[in-house]
């Protein structure tokens, strides 16, 4: 009798703690989360990131709920100001200000959002305040600041002198060292093999259309052009020329000047693709994947990825010659996160304010950014005696299962998140910034380590092999090649406001007056004609006025380029990134 | 057990009278269980087909009503582009500088694709010059193949095109993008229709103008009948599929047109049920068909057929079951009647009480049993008794054979007994003799015997048993040599009889006796004696004379009074006289009206030929007892001796 009213009475007492709880549960405050961008890869509500989310919401004492805001719904919430607590967004930033239905989160950063006015995060909330007329209120919190690539690239394509890869292993891969190089080394292939395997013409050179006139095997060209329009900026200086009339820097100009080559080396043979003035984007990748092209304006895969189904160790694919010319992209240095296209911000109608910046200060949290990257620490990872942080043998077991693809839903970075990819979209840094033990957020493969044993490609394999190396972006870093450790270019011009309407006129005329010559140019018969027709074209566009826009532009981008240059820099140092020397500069010109 | 041992109990098995009898019946419920579901099938799909007929006219309405005049207006819409500067400029194909040509083409392009951009109906714009070079755009390329070699469309495509009367418009296709493309890139528009028609004009000459529709013009003409069961299928004259809804293309056109607007319901190629509905558009005359999944129709027409299988079944079991108990009442009535029946085939012709059945017919069955069992219990007596008496009719026939063969035997040891061999004495001159016995059917008792006693002494002797058979035969063979006997030890005639008469009435318990002329003859002289021991008459002919009848008084036969005495009478035949002596068979042989042949026929008859040898005199008294008998059957032995005397 004892036994029953003693379980009786724990039954008693243990019943309003266990209603206490499940009230506790019920009282949880629902954060909701609407995506509105429509890339399937930055889809935030995707079933395999529940483990992640359920910490999340543990963490922060909130029940989060994920809305994809289909354009309709998203135009409507702007209207009504009906939207979720937070919104990610890629949409025009004015617009969002316009409607006032973004939270001004400024007031409450400091208590409830202390990460994001620290750190690599803070930087972007000095850039927002300084360049977007924020001095009344802070709105936007970027995604994934930081570094966009690191330098070990293992895959064969990139920017620079793009060739048949097995064609030019057969000549003995010659060195190519500038477009008469590279202009031969195309003549002997296509000497070589002037029809495909399966019987298809093939060409010293392709384009896709006017898209991709613009050469890219040039690094004092290629590696900038993240200013609009036709304006290109230079990774060493900073500065910003005008792409119209520059005919001396020019991308534009030298992309004509090259494709006129093309045109008086291959008119005679038929090695001139006359399609690439006409042809689309499709007729262009259909070539490629034939392997018609001798060489690329940008290395394609779809000839390699069809032929090694067959023969898996083919070498017949696009391959980047090592050279000077070379660009990687690699260590770009994104102070607003992704191009500043992929902002959050919080519904002014919130009901949960402090749970959204709540959120946002985890975002911001390099050792969460490692959580959410590499899991929990003690399950997937944690410090050696030394101190330095590594995979536990579990982390490495669900590495290598989800790395092999297919991997099960109970896989761990099947249900933490996909590994290094949806996750790393959401924090507010990147995953090789450093999180406070020294060490980068992604321990494992932002290394050399991880990219030289990961690399399968046959045509990087033998790259490597030929040229002695262990990455193929070795070989192109020690013949000159560059990348973008130095460039602000992004960065600047992520920061700089649209020119106005009658300038974006003026500029709209300048494309009419280039795209007009532009096939007279390409088919000059001779650098006589050519200049001609170049100088031609530059009155026409001076006659515009479009010299007049692009000093409006250029003031715009030396004022960002005031702020954002010292702030990169600063970040640069910081990481050990240094920068390109003068003499670096000098040889590249 | 061996598969062929199971094929023959199942043999077996199946030529059970229960299973043959429970066997129809489970076949004609199954056979009503599937017409019900037949008839049900057939009415339900008649329904649906019916109420999806309404759906038909409200999709076919909509659709054909919506299709032609949305081509119509776009054919009309792009009618005018050739009379485009650029376009009529590209097509005349005439440039003197490679930037002229690619200016041209850009600008020709650049014009169609703004044009085409404007009708967002239209898929793509091409033209095809008279010598078969082709230029225009599709979203995925731009197309200029100025040598016809390099045209890609179809052979026979092109030709059609090229074939199009001026005024008016044709449809072509539906070709892939990837075909005209010349490649793929996994994104392509499968069908194109190609509205085509021939433009003329003064400045570029002749020229085909094709305008491309691909199947998103159809999207929202199909919006409105969707219902979510259906797949409407657009198909061009050659039954090439043009645009379809859902996923799959159909794999066989013929088969959904050829079986639509049937009423039936088909399996496609998954299997799975389907009816379909046509109708062909007037110009373009391309086929709209509507593919109705009848799956869910199936599933309650399946539904319904399962309950009645299901019911229907559980009806069968029930029956079955009772049909089983009845039957195996019925059985066991039927296996008692069998058991009768099988009883009664093995003899047992006994009586069977049978069960009292509610079946009439085995009621009948029984008492028909019963009767059968009574009436054969008779005729099996009746055959049994035929048998028996068979048997001793045969026991006698055999007795009869044996006795028969016995008394042949008898004949035959009689007859040789009886001198046979004529002439009887050929170195004896003096006389000739000849003698015969023609024995009746049974042993006679008739012998007739001739010897010479001394080289001049003849003895004669003819006798006839007083009985038949055996013993008469074997009482002749003893009176015989009796007889013999005395006349060899020197007795005279008398003498001979008398004595034999002793000896044979001492061992005569058969009470027979024998009449017997016996007569002794000298030879030398013609002088004898003669006996006659109740025997029949002699008949003399003396030379020259007729045959007579010698009457005088006979002796006692011989055998029958011990103590008898006989007396000789003594003759004399002189050359020439003929002796005739016989048995009672000769005058007493009967004809048809049992009249005796007699005496007085004998003598006529012996006298028809008076001077014959004894053996002529023989046969002709034979032959003369044959006439008068005709086909009457001899009775006795018919005995002759005849002696006629020649002299020394």
């Amino acid at each position: 009798m004892k036994r029953f009213l003693s379980i009786v009475l724990a039954a008693l007492l243990i019943l309003p703690l266990t209603c206490s709880v499940a009230l506790a549960e019920e009282e949880r405050p629902v954060l909701t989360i609407g995506d509105v961008t429509d890339r399937s890869d930055r889809r935030i509500d995707g079933e395999d990131q529940l483990g992640l989310w359920q910490y999340l919401e543990d963490q922060l004492g909130v029940e989060i709920d994920f809305v994809y805001l289909t354009p309709e719904a998203y135009a409507s919430g702007l209207a009504s100001g009906n939207l979720p607590d937070i919104v990610a967004t890629n949409n025009n930033l004015s617009t969002i200000l316009d409607n006032g239905v973004a939270l001004n989160a400024d007031p409450y950063l400091e208590e409830y959002a202390p990460n994001f006015l620290e750190g690599d995060a803070r930087l972007a909330y000095d850039v927002f305040k300084q360049l977007l007329n924020e001095e009344d209120g802070f709105y936007f919190f970027p995604q994934k600041i930081g570094y966009n690539g690191v330098g070990y690239s293992n895959e064969p394509s990139n920017r620079g002198y793009v060739v048949r890869w097995d064609y030019y292993k057969e000549l003995g891969y010659p060195p190519i060292n500038n477009e008469d190089d590279y202009l031969e080394v195309l003549r002997q292939m296509h000497e070589k093999h002037p029809y495909t395997e399966d019987g298809y013409p093939t060409y010293l050179f392709g384009s896709n259309n006017f898209a991709g006139y613009a050469t890219a095997f040039r690094s004092e060209l290629s590696l900038d052009y993240w200013a609009a329009y036709k304006y290109q900026n230079n990774i060493f200086t900073n500065e910003v020329f005008d792409g119209y009339t520059d005919a001396a820097h020019s991308m534009w100009w030298t992309s004509m000047a090259w494709y006129n080559r093309l045109y008086r080396a291959g008119k005679a043979d038929g090695s001139f693709d006359m399609e690439i003035l006409t042809q689309t984007d499709a007729q262009f990748d259909a070539k490629c994947a034939r392997g018609q092209y001798m060489g690329l304006t940008n290395g394609k895969s779809s000839l390699y990825e069809e032929k090694v189904k067959t023969d898996p160790d083919t070498l017949t694919g696009y391959g980047l010659v090592p050279s000077p010319a070379t660009n990687l992209y690699t260590n770009v240095y994104q102070l607003l996160g992704n191009g500043s296209r992929y902002m959050w911000f919080i519904s002014a109608n919130t009901q949960h304010k402090e749970a959204a910046l709540g959120l946002i200060n985890y975002m911001c949290d390099p050792r969460f950014v490692r959580e959410a990257i590499m899991g929990q620490q003690g399950v997937t990872w944690d410090y050696d005696a030394n101190g330095v942080p590594q995979m536990t043998k579990y982390g490495q077991e669900q590495f290598d299962e989800y790395a092999a693809g297919d991997a099960p839903k109970d896989n761990y970075y099947a249900q933490w998140g996909t590994y290094a990819e949806l996750s790393a979209n959401w924090p507010v840094l990147r995953d090789n910034m450093t999180h406070p033990d020294g060490y980068p957020l992604d321990f494992l493969t932002i290394t050399r380590e991880h990219a030289a044993s990961t690399m399968t490609n046959n045509i990087s394999l033998d790259m490597c092999e030929h040229y002695k190396v262990e990455l193929p972006s070795d070989a192109h870093y020690q013949v000159g090649g560059l990348d973008f450790r130095n460039d602000c270019g992004e960065a600047i011009s992520s920061c700089i406001s649209s020119l106005n309407r009658d300038q974006l006129h003026i500029l709209e005329d300048a494309e009419d007056i280039l795209d007009d010559n532009r096939v007279d140019l390409i088919l000059a018969k001779s650098d006589k004609e050519f200049n001609a027709i170049r100088d031609k074209t530059i009155k026409k566009l001076n006659d515009l006025g479009e010299p007049e826009v692009f000093r409006a532009y250029q003031q715009k981008w030396d004022a960002a380029a005031a702020v954002v240059v010292p702030l990169v820099q600063k970040v640069q140092a910081a990481n050990g990134i240094e920068p390109y020397t003068p003499e670096q500069y000098e040889r590249n010109l | 057990m061996s598969h062929n041992g199971i094929a023959a109990a199942l043999r077996q098995r199946f030529k059970s009278l229960r299973l043959r009898i429970l066997l129809p019946v489970i076949i004609m419920a199954a056979l009503v269980i599937t017409l019900l579901n037949t008839l049900y099938y057939r009415a339900f799909t008649l329904m649906i087909t019916q109420r999806e007929q309404d759906m038909n006219s409200v999709g076919f309405d909509t659709i054909s009503n919506s299709v032609v005049p949305l081509i119509n207006a776009s054919v009309s819409e792009v009618r005018g582009i050739l009379s485009d500067s650029w376009v009529a400029s590209y097509a005349r194909h005439q440039y003197s500088s490679d930037p002229e040509l690619v200016n041209a083409r850009i600008k020709c392009r650049d014009a169609l694709r703004s044009e085409f951009a404007s009708h967002d109906r239209v898929f793509g714009l091409l033209f095809m010059r008279a010598d078969g070079s082709l230029f225009g755009t599709i979203p995925k390329a731009n197309i200029f193949a100025d040598d016809p070699e390099q045209n890609p469309l179809p052979k026979k495509m092109k030709e059609q095109i090229l074939s199009v009367p001026l005024g008016q418009t044709i449809w072509v296709g539906p070709v892939s993008e990837a075909d005209i493309c010349g490649f793929d890139d996994g994104d392509m528009s499968p069908s194109i229709m190609i509205a085509a028609w021939k433009s003329v004009n003064a400045s570029y000459g002749e020229c085909y103008a094709m305008m491309l529709l691909d199947d998103s013009i159809f999207d929202d003409l199909f919006v409105a009948p969707q219902d979510g069961k259906s797949v409407w299928h657009l198909f061009a004259e050659d039954q090439t599929e043009i645009w379809h809804t859902g996923k799959d293309t159909c794999p066989d056109p013929g088969k959904l047109i050829s079986n639509s607007n049937t009423g039936k319901i088909f399996r496609d190629e998954n299997g799975l049920p389907m009816c379909s509905f046509s109708m062909t558009m007037d110009s373009p005359a391309w086929t709209l068909v509507r593919e109705v999944s009848m799956e869910g129709y199936e599933q309650i027409v399946g539904g319904v057929t399962r309950s009645i299988a299901i019911l229907g079944g559980l009806v069968l079991l029930a029956v079955v079951i009772v049909y089983q108990l009845w039957l195996k009442r019925f059985m066991r009535q039927f296996q008692s009647l069998l058991n009768g029946i099988i009883r009664m085939g093995q003899g047992d012709l006994e009586p069977v009480t049978f069960e009292p059945s509610s079946i009439e017919e085995f009621n009948q069955l029984r008492h028909e049993i019963n009767r059968t069992r009574v009436a054969l219990g008779e005729q099996m007596e009746t055959i049994r008794r035929m048998e028996r008496e068979q048997m001793e009719q045969e026991n006698a026939k055999r007795e009869q054979e044996r006795i028969a063969r016995e008394l042949e035997t008898a004949r035959q040891i009689q007859a040789s007994a009886l001198p046979q061999t004529f002439p009887a004495f050929p170195d004896r001159g003096e006389f000739d003799l000849f003698a015969s016995m023609t024995p009746a059917k049974e042993v006679g008792g008739d012998f007739y015997d001739f010897f010479l006693i001394d080289s001049d002494h003849l003895a004669l002797v003819i006798a006839d048993v007083s009985d038949k058979g055996i013993p008469a035969a074997l009482f002749m063979m003893s009176s015989k040599t009796l007889i013999r006997n005395e006349l060899m030890s020197g007795c005279d005639p008398a003498t001979a009889l008398q004595r034999a008469n002793v000896q044979l009435c001492e061992r005569n318990t058969s009470k027979m006796f024998v009449t017997v002329w016996l007569a002794v003859l000298e030879i030398s002289t013609g002088k004898g004696m003669a006996c006659n021991a109740g025997h029949e008459n002699p008949a003399l002919r003396r030379a020259g004379g007729e045959f007579e009848l010698l009457e005088y008084r006979h002796n006692m036969f011989v055998g029958g009074i011990k103590r008898a005495r006989y007396q000789n009478r003594e003759f004399e035949l002189r050359p020439g006289d003929c002796v005739f002596v016989y048995t009672d068979g000769v005058p007493e042989a009967i004809d048809a009206t049992d009249d005796m042949f007699g005496e007085e026929r004998l003598v006529d008859a012996l006298n028809q030929h008076v001077d014959a040898s004894p053996e002529e005199l023989i046969r002709t008294v034979h032959e003369a007892v044959d006439r008068f008998a005709r086909d009457t059957p001899q009775f006795d032995d018919i005995t002759m001796l005849c002696l006629r005397f020649i002299g020394a």
